[in-house]
């Protein structure tokens, strides 16, 4: 699409500054930000998380934290100052500009039936219908554009009655109840899964393009903006980096920060390796492993077998049946609750069978509720199962429960890395701490002796180390950590025992994808030095194809297809794993550059 | 190479941040300085103070405050400023004793049904729901009424009503924490039931339960005071603030002013410092606010 | 949707029974085990004799088996026979309920009172978040949760009565001088208004004021500390922030889509505020010579008279019960989440 050059910018942001102000001092959100947005143009602002692209498109529409405060810059919409003149703005948001949001369900009033929130953003809008029929009917005709069916009878459910994506639609369906010249979307999809994501994004580009929208949308995922937005902003630490069409940015990032991004984003034909910013190397080998002979690895040693593993529900929620009246048991309920919130993260698992040669790496793939992460935790004795066997290194620990396979000696054999690198540590325990705790418990359940002070610091530092964890961090509480070095805590505390088998259970899905690139790497690095078989669980598809040598895919609780990574990503069998993969957004448009088949006409992303 | 200390970082810094979270409260460091001046004062009674708490002198009746008497005296001679004083120790006492029991028992309670969960969690459960259902002043009114009008009753009693709160808080407590990851983590990493909840769940959970512990410190003695305003548990003529409340209000007409200022006053500083130093004690617990 | 709703409410109400019944249990045992013989105490004449005992034991139904005793009991209850006072020899029935008006009237003048002071100031310092009025307003909070009753009501009669002399005299309902209108709802604001005794109503409203004021600063407290940081959720919550960015105006925003949310955990903290607010009664009822149900069961309990105890305990959480169960239907009217479960 070719703009005319002399055209105004629909949207104009000129050297937007923002500041917050905590208890202590005021400290820069973004700083001198610059933007244009053209009638029906697509622009994606990617950065990772505290890179200030949420708070450029809050304050550009007044939406500030209470805490927040525009110190200087202009923002004008069609040519008229919004930012200083509240009048204005008025005028503006929610009228010409629509907002969707993260989270879509905490941002719809939970009293309030949909359709009469829709119906309020309708009677606030422009030109409100006349009768309030008129309205109604509009409300509906919302929905159904929205691609939501049955909307007479959606329109009267209350949010907490509907999905994630769901509510994501209504909020959409309020957004453009206006007729809005602009629609600005947060994170829309972050949180959803992959297939739901494909469809909320679907129906946002064919919306936009039917009625000459311009959309801004806001995201960590640069394989999501790539594929949706014909031109991309990067943001980084409150600035700008970089700006251009999708695929200059793409195929010839200027900056060094964006060279560093699009080369960490996974993407097919891309090695482990290829995510590390160019002239970086992999991590350093891991030194020889000086406790533990390296075994030359034994081909076809089957380490694991996982035989008919079943996670089934009796009569859940017995607790919750009491004949007192709610306001007695108020107090009791935040407990009930949280033991709810908890047997929820627990999905029904239906025969799964699998094996693991010593050495192998084994992908567990599937959206929420698939029950990937239920069977990886039965795996590692973190639960029990229902019915079925787990025969690890010839011994069924499947027939120990989980609360006595604490004190067996096989206890150290299976080590997991957990998906919440902070939650999964010990608020009161220093990195240090966090290490030897664990090296205590299974030196004395092995040999019921204590490890003399001089070894067992030794050993610490010596996975601290393999891990890439500075020796000076040690001292440090989990809260004073960055992410990225939480999570090697984590995966330092998995391996000081020293485990034939390492659960990796989304290690790096709370993590920007530059650290997340080299957290990869170090895993994998560590896997082959120290012969560690592998069992990683994950929704990213992109990130198991390249640590992985075979995958498991599953979804509601039953395995749908496996098979070695190859073949699965090539020539999937089965009609859900092809529509997962058709759904990851994974710069498909870098392809051809990667193939060297860049044609300077194709110019345009998406949205076409 | 680092040295061994390494393991050993925590303590250091503790009285320093305990510290700084007071002064950055002022209001807190002063509840806090009242409270210690005050036990210590009421500790020393015996010692310090000028008169003796029960002695009446009938014609010192009514008097007002001065250098002879700091606080006056009241309808019998007595040195009101001696029986403010001699009055904490006996306060401090009553709740002290039922919050120390409400707090082992709750706790105990609480965070064991949780863990081990099953019929002893639920019957735990229901047990406190029950005694939401009666107003807390009933039930201390039935249990002084069920084991007389004595001063073990009003601990007793102060107890029950406190109970209930620290069942709860520390089910949540224990609740929220079992869900959480690190305890996953900490069972992956071979850790005993009993280490768990030793060494993973009662240090993240003590920082609320102790701010409770100041709450209920200072709940239990307006419920001390208010039972004896009204004539139950400690009776005259014992030094105590609600005894003291009460006498006053039979003579406020005349406008004894002292009578109530100086022992209503000792009363609601001392229930308003518990109050302010458990939002402070939160701070000064939790190793997050630790820079 | 509509059956849903009176489906709950059925249910809800139907769910009180058993918990009454749990009452009536446990106020029986508490009786049993409650010290002193209380056949002693109806034995008068110079000489306490062992049969004279006996005789009023049997009269009394005391040396039946505890089944039949706690059978006899529930039927007295249903029947509203809760026994005679030893002291005064009248139906405790008679006397509470003559009572209660009282202290009804004093309840629901100082809650009216805490709430109509509370819910503003909350949602003032929940809009003016870390500025002065707000700290002002959370530790004007803390001061009114630590205050006891009594040093309040004290210093309240000693400022406006003997200070300032705007008070009456702080004894009882009704100027002794003015003519008491004739009883029909037995609260004295309305039955001087329905018999146009406007004198009497000014009397009346004149002795309500400080013993409801003390009360009222009493239960302040904890309301006004929800309304605050339940105002302050809704203020920062996703869907207000959905409401700024559609452009809805300020009362589609903060009243129709805030107000609604933010009040609901203060409805249900009213309700259990009601527990302290008996307890508070109480007090300023001795206080005061306030003629309430608590000063009457407190008098009864110090003259080991277990009778108007033992009713005032059932009456009192009878009326805990049945509000709280009020609030919970009216919650589960506002919020759909409630009905869900």
């Amino acid at each position: 699409m070719m703009k005319p050059l002399n055209s105004s910018p629909l949207l104009e942001v000129k050297d937007l500054t923002v500041t917050f102000s905590t208890s202590t001092e005021r400290v820069k959100g973004v700083e001198k930000i610059n933007l244009q947005i053209h009638d029906g143009e697509t622009l994606g602002i990617v950065g990772e998380s505290g890179s200030g692209k949420s708070v450029t498109a809050y304050a550009m529409m007044g939406l500030l934290a209470r805490n927040g405060r525009i110190d200087s810059g202009e923002v004008r919409f069609a040519g008229q100052a919004i930012c200083s003149d509240p009048r204005a703005l008025a005028s503006v948001r929610g009228k010409e500009v629509g907002f969707i949001f993260q989270n879509p369900r905490a941002a719809l009033n939970p009293l309030i039936r949909v359709g009469d929130q829709i119906l309020d953003a309708v009677l606030m809008s422009k030109r409100p219908p006349a009768t309030k029929k008129e309205a109604r009917a509009r409300v509906i005709e919302l929905l159904e554009m929205v691609r939501i069916d049955r909307a007479m009878e959606r329109s009267r459910a209350y949010p907490h009655e509907l999905s994630g994506g769901m509510c994501q639609r209504i909020l959409i369906a309020m957004a453009l109840a206006s007729e809005p010249r602009l629609l600005i979307a947060d994170e829309p999809t972050t949180g959803l899964d992959v297939t739901t994501q494909k469809v909320i994004m679907d129906t946002l580009r064919d919306l936009a393009s039917s009625r000459g929208l311009a959309t801004l949308l806001i995201t960590h995922d640069l394989g999501l903006a790539a594929e949706y937005c014909s031109r991309l902003m990067v943001m980084s630490q409150g600035h700008v980096v970089e700006e251009g069409d999708t695929l200059a940015v793409l195929a010839r990032p200027r900056q060094p920060y964006t060279q560093r991004l699009v080369a960490a984003t996974p993407r097919i034909g891309k090695e482990l390796k290829d995510l590390l910013p160019p002239g970086q190397q992999p991590p350093p080998t891991v030194a020889p492993d000086q406790g533990r002979q390296v075994e030359t690895p034994a081909l076809n040693l089957r380490l694991l077998q996982v035989e008919g593993l079943r996670k089934s529900f009796g009569t859940r929620s017995q607790h919750r049946q009491s004949w007192l009246p709610r306001w007695a048991r108020r107090g009791n309920d935040v407990c009930d609750g949280q033991r709810e919130q908890a047997d929820a993260l627990i999905h029904a698992v239906r025969d799964v069978s699998f094996h693991l040669e010593e050495g192998e790496a084994i992908g567990i793939v599937g959206e929420s509720g698939s029950g990937k992460t239920t069977t990886s935790r039965m795996v590692a004795r973190l639960l029990d199962q229902s019915t079925g066997s787990i025969v690890f290194m010839g011994q069924d620990i499947g027939k120990q429960s989980s609360r006595s396979f604490t004190s067996s000696p096989m206890r150290r054999e299976i080590q997991v890395v957990f998906q919440d690198p902070l939650g999964s540590l010990n608020p009161r325990f220093t990195a240090y701490d966090s290490i030897r705790n664990p090296l205590r418990n299974c030196t004395q359940s092995l040999n019921g002796g204590e490890l003399s002070r001089d070894s067992e610091h030794e050993q610490i530092l010596a996975a601290a180390q393999q891990a890439g964890l500075a020796p000076e961090l040690l001292s440090r509480f989990p809260h004073q950590l960055s992410g990225g070095q939480q999570a090697r805590v984590g995966i330092a505390r998995a391996l000081v025992v020293r485990p034939k088998l390492l659960i990796l259970d989304e290690p790096t899905s709370a993590l920007d994808v530059s650290v997340q690139a080299v957290v990869l790497n170090q895993l994998d690095a560590l896997r082959r030095a120290l012969n560690l078989t592998v069992i990683f669980v994950s929704h990213d598809l992109n990130v198991v194809r390249l640590m992985c040598d075979r995958v498991l895919v599953m979804r509601h609780g039953s395995v749908v297809e496996s098979g070695t990574t190859e073949n699965v990503f090539t020539s999937p069998s089965h009609a859900y794993t092809r529509e997962l993969l058709a759904a990851i957004p994974h710069l498909k448009i870098m392809q051809e550059v990667d193939h060297g088949q860049n044609s300077a006409a194709r110019k345009t992303g998406a949205f076409e | 190479m680092i040295s061994n200390d390494i393991s050993k970082p925590e303590s250091a810094g503790f009285v320093q941040h305990a510290w700084r979270s007071l002064t950055h409260n002022l209001l807190s460091l002063a509840a806090a300085i009242y409270l210690v001046s005050l036990l210590v004062l009421s500790v020393s009674a015996g010692w310090i103070t000028p008169y003796n708490p029960v002695e009446t002198n009938l014609q010192a009746a009514y008097l007002s405050p001065s250098a002879e008497h700091w606080f006056g005296t009241d309808q019998v001679g007595r040195d009101v400023f001696s029986r403010v004083i001699n009055a904490a120790k006996l306060d401090f006492a009553v709740a002290g004793m039922s919050v120390l029991l409400s707090f082992l028992l709750g706790t105990f309670l609480g965070s064991a049904g949780v863990f081990y969960g099953g019929l002893f969690d639920r019957v735990v459960g229901r047990i406190t729901d029950v005694m939401m259902t009666f107003p807390l002043f009933v039930v201390a009114l039935a249990i002084v009424a069920a084991l007389g009008n004595s001063v073990q009753s009003i601990v007793i009693a102060s107890a029950v009503v406190n109970l209930p709160f620290f069942v709860r808080l520390s089910r949540a407590e224990v609740g929220r924490l079992r869900v959480l990851s690190f305890v996953e983590a900490a069972r992956a990493g071979g850790n005993s039931e009993f280490n768990i909840l030793l060494k993973f769940m009662i240090p993240n959970a003590l920082p609320t339960i102790v701010v409770q512990v100041s709450t209920s410190l200072g709940w239990a003695i307006l419920d001390v005071a208010g039972l004896s305003f009204l004539g139950l548990g400690i009776r005259p003529p014992t030094p105590e603030w609600g005894i003291m409340v009460a006498e006053a209000a039979a003579s406020i007409l005349a406008g004894n002013w002292w009578l109530i200022v100086f022992p209503g006053g000792a009363l609601a500083f001392t229930v308003l410092s518990f109050n302010l130093l458990g939002d402070s004690l939160r701070d000064i617990l939790d190793v997050r606010f630790r820079r | 949707m509509n059956s849903g709703i009176s489906g709950y409410v059925i249910q809800r109400l139907l769910g009180t029974i058993p918990i009454l019944i749990g009452v009536g249990i446990v106020t029986f045992v508490l009786v049993r085990v409650l010290p002193g013989d209380p056949a002693v105490f109806y034995v008068t004449g110079p000489v306490v004799t062992q049969e004279a005992v006996q005789a009023v034991r049997e009269a009394l139904g005391l040396d039946q088996p505890l089944y039949l005793q706690l059978f006899h009991y529930f039927g007295q209850i249903l029947t509203g026979d809760l026994g005679r006072s030893l002291t005064t020899g009248q139906a405790v029935t008679v006397s509470l309920m003559q009572r209660l008006p009282a202290s009804l009237e004093l309840s629901i003048v100082a809650m009216t009172l805490a709430i109509a002071l509370s819910i503003p100031l909350g949602i003032i310092a929940a809009t003016r978040l870390g500025t002065w009025s707000d700290y002002a307003i959370r530790f004007a909070a803390t001061v009114g949760v630590s205050l006891p009753a009594s040093v309040l009501g004290i210093l309240l009669i000693l400022v406006f009565y003997y200070y300032v002399g705007f008070a009456p005299d702080p004894i009882g309902r009704l100027d002794p001088f003015v003519a008491t209108p004739q009883s029909i709802t037995g609260f004295l604001l309305i039955d001087s208004l329905l018999a146009g005794n406007l004198e009497a109503f000014r009397s009346a409203a004149a002795q309500v004021a400080l013993p409801a004021l003390t009360v009222a600063l009493v239960v302040m407290g904890p309301i006004l500390r929800i309304t605050r940081s339940s105002m302050v959720d809704v203020l920062t919550s996703d869907y207000i922030r959905t409401c700024r960015a559609a452009g809805f105006n300020w009362w589609t925003t903060y009243v129709r889509y805030g107000l609604r949310n933010a009040l609901l955990p203060v409805l249900t903290t009213v309700g259990l505020i009601i527990a302290y607010l008996i307890g508070a009664n109480v007090v300023v009822e001795k206080l005061f010579a306030w003629p309430g149900v608590g000063a009457y069961s407190i008098d009864a309990l110090l003259a080991s008279d277990y009778a108007p105890v033992q009713g005032y305990m059932l009456l009192m959480t009878a009326l805990f019960v049945v509000i709280n169960t009020m609030v919970d239907v009216l919650s589960a009217l506002v919020d759909p989440r409630v009905r869900a479960q």
